[in-house]
């Protein structure tokens, strides 16, 4: 029995001119594991909670270099994130070689959303399944940008997605405010913090389940090794015992 | 009478009993939903506004904006489904970019009226593409002369002295009745579009939203152009005020 017979596919519209699929593929995003987005006046940052498929198994990535100015993670259908990741990497790439100078980080998240728009109005395609958070730098300064399979993109200050995503923003909304002039450092915390904040219990958090990415005035894209992260939920792990 | 869910609304290519298309219908239906957006033709211009929910406190100001410029004197505001509105306005730029390298001259804003409307009509005829969720309000000025035009995802379109969309689409309908247009300009006008627009969210006072606006008029030379930040905030403030002053009975 179908929910509705409105919404098995992304080019029927329903009574109240509404596109079930479209809502649908949002709802992917909630089936991936957390990605956290959060800049200062001078870097933007992005962490990941990785999963594993088993004990045996390595944890997936999520956190992509796109150029030496832009990065990306996702949550959702991590297949279509790769596609994604593929894709922005091949324009990023042709700009610099026509151009001769990086993309602008909003043209090229504008340019994955009017794509994805186009999987949102033809019968033989379906929306993305994954919500991307893209830090890049410009001459104004770092961003973080969120994506959608609807299409839209919106530029934040400080963002969260994926699994149990509401915690990480609760913890963003109380903070954000102070970010603007913070270190590298304690943006840093910030960010693992808020990852933190969201994963269960049973959820072992070390320098491979968790992945930081940085971009900023000074530094480009890099990801911090595993030992600095663990250093960081050490770090962490005692100031908590400290307060406790 | 035929009415909504007995399977004549399936698809834009099946008509009902009584010679409608449903699925038209149902994507005007999805712009209704959408942020309020106006029009006004005024003594010197046209003013183009909007207005939008913020969801997130996080979000920065200006995120997603859906007013752009198509040629350096025409422009539009879009509502309903951004991703759709941003589409169709894609298009209009290679249609007006290809009529000047092809004519040499710039696109009439009745032209590119027209192209684009039949655009957005094209994909209401197929079964493999669904309608535009998305109205679009285009101004320009071409020779001294300023024209304003609504287009509907069933591709239909007018021209008006004044347009609305969206939510609030009727109790700004009222309010723009009760100007006389022809007397004020852009620059009185952003006053009243600010007084408007706050008016027509009675109901969702409290929650978070920002307003938009651009112009073409002889003070931006026939360019269309974002309204300045500090006097659309300055009015918006100044129209706030004045309504919460009335509500108090003053």
């Amino acid at each position: 029995m179908l929910k509705s017979p409105y919404d098995t596919d992304c080019i029927t519209w329903s009574p109240q001119g509404r596109l079930f699929q479209i809502e649908y593929a949002m709802e992917a995003i909630k089936q991936g594991s957390l990605c956290v987005g959060l800049k200062s006046n001078d870097y933007a940052i992005l962490a990941t909670l990785n999963r594993a498929p088993s004990k045996l198994a390595e944890y997936q990535q999520k956190l992509y270099e796109i150029d030496e100015h832009i990065g990306l993670c996702f949550s959702g259908l991590t297949a279509d994130g790769r596609l994604i990741c593929k894709y922005l990497r091949t324009e990023a790439l042709n700009y610099k070689y026509t151009h001769g100078t990086n993309i602008n980080p909003q043209r090229l998240v504008g340019k994955l959303s009017d794509k994805a728009q186009i999987k949102t109005q033809r019968h033989s395609k379906r929306p993305y399944g994954v919500g991307c958070l893209v830090i890049g730098l410009d001459e104004n300064g770092p961003h973080v940008y969120e994506t959608s399979p609807d299409a839209n993109f919106y530029e934040y200050y400080a963002v969260a997605i994926g699994a149990r995503c509401q915690s990480a923003k609760t913890y963003l909304e109380k903070n954000y405010e102070t970010f603007a002039n913070l270190s590298k450092d304690e943006l840093i915390i910030h960010a693992v913090k808020a990852v933190k904040s969201s994963a269960q219990s049973d959820v072992e958090l070390n320098g491979r389940s968790v992945s930081v990415a940085i971009v900023g005035r000074d530094t480009p894209f890099k990801f911090l090794t595993s030992e600095e992260v663990e250093a960081t939920l050490l770090h962490l792990g005692q100031a908590m015992e400290v307060e406790v | 009478m035929s009415g909504a869910g007995t399977g004549y609304d399936l698809s834009p290519t099946t008509y009902n009993p009584e010679g409608r298309v449903f699925q038209v219908d149902y994507a005007i239906k999805a712009t209704e939903n959408g942020g309020t957006i106006i029009g006004l033709k005024c003594r010197d211009g046209i003013l183009l506004a909007g207005e939008k929910n913020v969801v997130s406190r996080m979000m920065m100001e200006g995120s997603n904006k859906y007013i752009f410029g198509v040629t350096k004197e025409i422009g539009a505001v879009i509502t309903g489904v951004i991703p759709d509105g941003k589409s169709v306005i894609t298009r209009a730029r290679q249609e007006a970019s290809q009529y000047s390298e092809f004519y040499g001259q710039p696109i009439k804003p009745t032209v590119l009226a027209d192209r684009v409307a039949q655009y957005m009509y094209l994909f209401t005829l197929y079964g493999g593409l669904r309608p535009f969720g998305s109205t679009i309000m285009l101004a320009g000025r071409y020779q001294n002369e300023y024209r304003l035009f609504m287009l509907d995802p069933s591709g239909a379109m007018f021209e008006y002295y004044s347009c609305t969309a969206g939510k609030g689409s009727q109790v700004c309908r009222t309010e723009i009745d009760k100007l006389r247009l022809e007397d004020i300009t852009v620059r009185d006008a952003v006053y009243h579009v600010c007084r408007m627009l706050i008016k027509s969210r009675e109901e969702t006072r409290d929650k978070r939203y920002e307003i938009d606006m651009g112009w073409v008029s002889e003070e931006s030379f026939g360019l269309f152009v974002p309204v300045p930040t500090e006097f659309r905030k300055e009015m918006e403030n100044k129209a706030k005020e004045d309504i919460e002053r009335e509500e108090r009975g003053e």
